[in-house]
């Protein structure tokens, strides 16, 4: 069981080193159980992720993070959480382009990979997921679509925007030492090539069906 | 709304045995419109302000004000104050709708503008839905936008919180944190907020007024209050991970100051304009702190090498964290989540000199940030 659920952030901080330290050292088999993926990623080889009683993924750190076999595994690595939306794929013999359904302000040109996985298993419509890192704030002369200002939070590391986007909430992960006005509008810019695909009805990772 | 001002503030509470200093001796001023955070570990004092400021409780000496009226011995009501508590609060018996119509009704407010204001908040707390649902069907997160909800209506003069995000998951505490900050960005009012959380402070509040054992400690904004804390208690309490510290000397050499870590020896310079004055404090025994994002892998010009061996390296997604042991004491630098290492490997981290921060190991009061203000003045 995760030893130290009910200590304060610093001190988990100074536990996870010591155990990774130590489990190192002693070379023990170690299985170790935590709701906490940041405990997840930064202690196991490997790490399992359960989902009522079963097991839904298991595998390195960077693969969970970066490969993630779900929605529900990307949803529950990550902060802030990856945002996930539902487009239609609008596709001819040599063009696709994928709508986002709430946003009509937003569709992606897949890549090749991804125009291969969507064709290969029919779809008409996916779940897209992009991480907050992934958005970014461009000049107005590369912008993909326009975000408004709904709320910053600043950490210490990183701050945490959140974008108003036809009433779509989307989270950004930017600098901390930003300043954003409430209600000011933003150029936004996703890469295709960051983008996730999930089955619609299934929520499994394309890349795994 | 209003601002909100604290001069020389006591509380004592005193039983047959014992007499217990909750507060004491804070002068604070909320501005008409601020965000503050009273942010400290659980017994600072930090509710006890609050409840003080509320009405819950009376003040044993000292006086405060809500605009330019002195509010001591004022109901609640007459000052014109709305809190949201930590458990909610809400009236089992009654709708959410009429959770938030209750200050109104205690009022007798006409049925035409109840109805307008129930609007206004439902709209802002995005609660439509839930307006005929009784509290026990809601999830927690719509319990807080309720209380909030039947705060706000009575257009208070100020907005009190205490630790409303404390009983949320991770994942409605993102959303519920951003929705404060555009109620408040929002409404333009004064909010004051309790909390122990140093990183929901930190995000959410234009000032914070760190407090530990019923003393205030400092009142300053995000930037201040990292880059030039007053002392070790205020270094330590905010940031995550949390400033690396590590015990040294100063030590003089052929007219150069340095610092010198007591475990290790290893010796670290320091900016040469700090030279005069920490030879004028004469304190010897130090406390280095290095923030774990002040630390980098890029060599630049004027910046302070250390080097050690990775003792973990932990990949946690959107960043990833190098500790390594310099002087005895662990460092961590946080590094792009692009970086890979593996423990045992070499590492040079890198950081700028005026970054550092040294507190007097006896006192714990930082003098890298009296030299600054020193010089700033």
């Amino acid at each position: 069981m995760s030893p130290f659920p009910h200590v304060d952030a610093k001190v988990r901080h100074r536990m996870r080193v010591e155990l990774n330290k130590l489990q190192r050292e002693l070379n023990t088999t170690t299985i170790y159980v935590t709701h906490d993926y940041i405990e997840g990623l930064s202690l196991g080889d490997r790490v399992g992720v359960i989902k009522e009683g079963s097991l839904e993924q298991v595998g390195k750190p960077k693969e969970i993070y970066h490969r993630p076999i779900d929605e529900f595994v990307a949803k529950h690595v990550g902060f802030p959480e990856i945002n996930i939306i539902t487009a239609d794929v609008k596709s001819d013999n040599e063009t696709m382009l994928l709508q986002a359904q709430d946003i009509r302000s937003l569709s992606f040109e897949p890549t090749k990979k991804q125009k291969d996985l969507i064709r290969k298993n029919g779809k008409t419509a996916v779940r897209i997921g992009f991480r907050p890192q992934s958005v970014k704030i461009v000049p107005k002369s590369q912008e993909q679509f326009i975000g408004k200002v709904y709320a910053f939070n600043p950490f210490i590391t990183y701050g945490v925007l959140m974008l108003d986007v036809e009433g779509v909430r989307l989270n950004v992960l930017t600098e901390a030492n930003k300043h954003f006005d409430l209600d000011e509008e933003l150029s936004v810019k996703i890469n295709s090539s960051d983008l996730y695909l999930f089955d619609k009805d299934s929520s499994k990772n394309l890349e795994y069906l | 709304m209003a601002s909100v001002t604290l001069k020389n503030i006591y509380k004592t509470y005193q039983s047959k045995k014992e007499e217990v200093k909750a507060v004491q001796g804070i002068n604070l001023e909320v501005k008409d419109g601020e965000f503050m955070c009273l942010l400290g570990p659980s017994g600072c004092g930090k509710t006890t302000t609050m409840r003080m400021i509320v009405g819950l409780e009376d003040i044993t000496k000292g006086d405060i004000y809500i605009g330019s009226t002195r509010v001591n011995g004022m109901s609640p009501q007459e000052r014109n104050v709305a809190m949201s508590f930590e458990t909610y609060a809400l009236y089992t018996h009654l709708s959410v709708r009429e959770n938030i119509l209750f200050p109104l009704r205690a009022r007798k407010t006409p049925e035409y503008v109840m109805s307008e204001k129930l609007k206004q908040v439902a709209d802002m707390l995005e609660i439509h839905d839930l307006l005929s649902r009784s509290p026990s069907q809601l999830s927690g997160g719509q319990q807080q936008r309720v209380s909030l909800a039947r705060a706000l209506i009575r257009d208070p003069s100020v907005f009190l919180l205490d630790e409303p995000l404390s009983h949320l998951d991770v994942t409605l505490r993102t959303s519920t944190r951003a929705q404060i900050k555009h109620l408040h960005d929002e409404l333009k009012g004064t909010f004051i907020y309790v909390t122990h959380d140093q990183l929901e402070a930190i995000s959410l509040a234009d000032r914070i007024a760190v407090m530990n054992f019923a003393v205030l400690q400092q009142v300053g904004t995000r930037d201040e209050l990292l880059n030039y804390p007053k002392n070790l208690f205020v270094a330590d309490f905010i940031g995550e991970p949390a400033i690396n510290l590590i015990g040294c000397t100063l030590v003089t050499s052929n007219n150069e100051v340095k610092i010198r870590t007591n475990k290790g020896n290893v010796e670290i310079p320091v900016p040469g304009t700090w030279k005069k004055q920490l030879l004028d404090f004469g304190k010897e025994k130090l406390t280095l702190g290095i923030r774990p994002h002040d630390l980098q892998l890029k060599q630049e010009e004027g910046y302070t090498k250390i080097s050690g061996e990775v003792d973990v390296f932990e990949f946690l997604g959107e960043e990833s964290h190098i500790t390594m042991t310099l002087g005895g004491e662990w460092v961590t630098a946080v590094v792009s989540a692009d970086e890979q290492f593996n423990s045992g490997d070499r590492v040079d981290l890198y950081m700028p000199e005026e970054r550092i921060h040294l507190f007097d190991a006896e006192t714990q009061e930082c003098l890298s940030t009296k030299i600054k203000q020193g010089a700033a003045s």
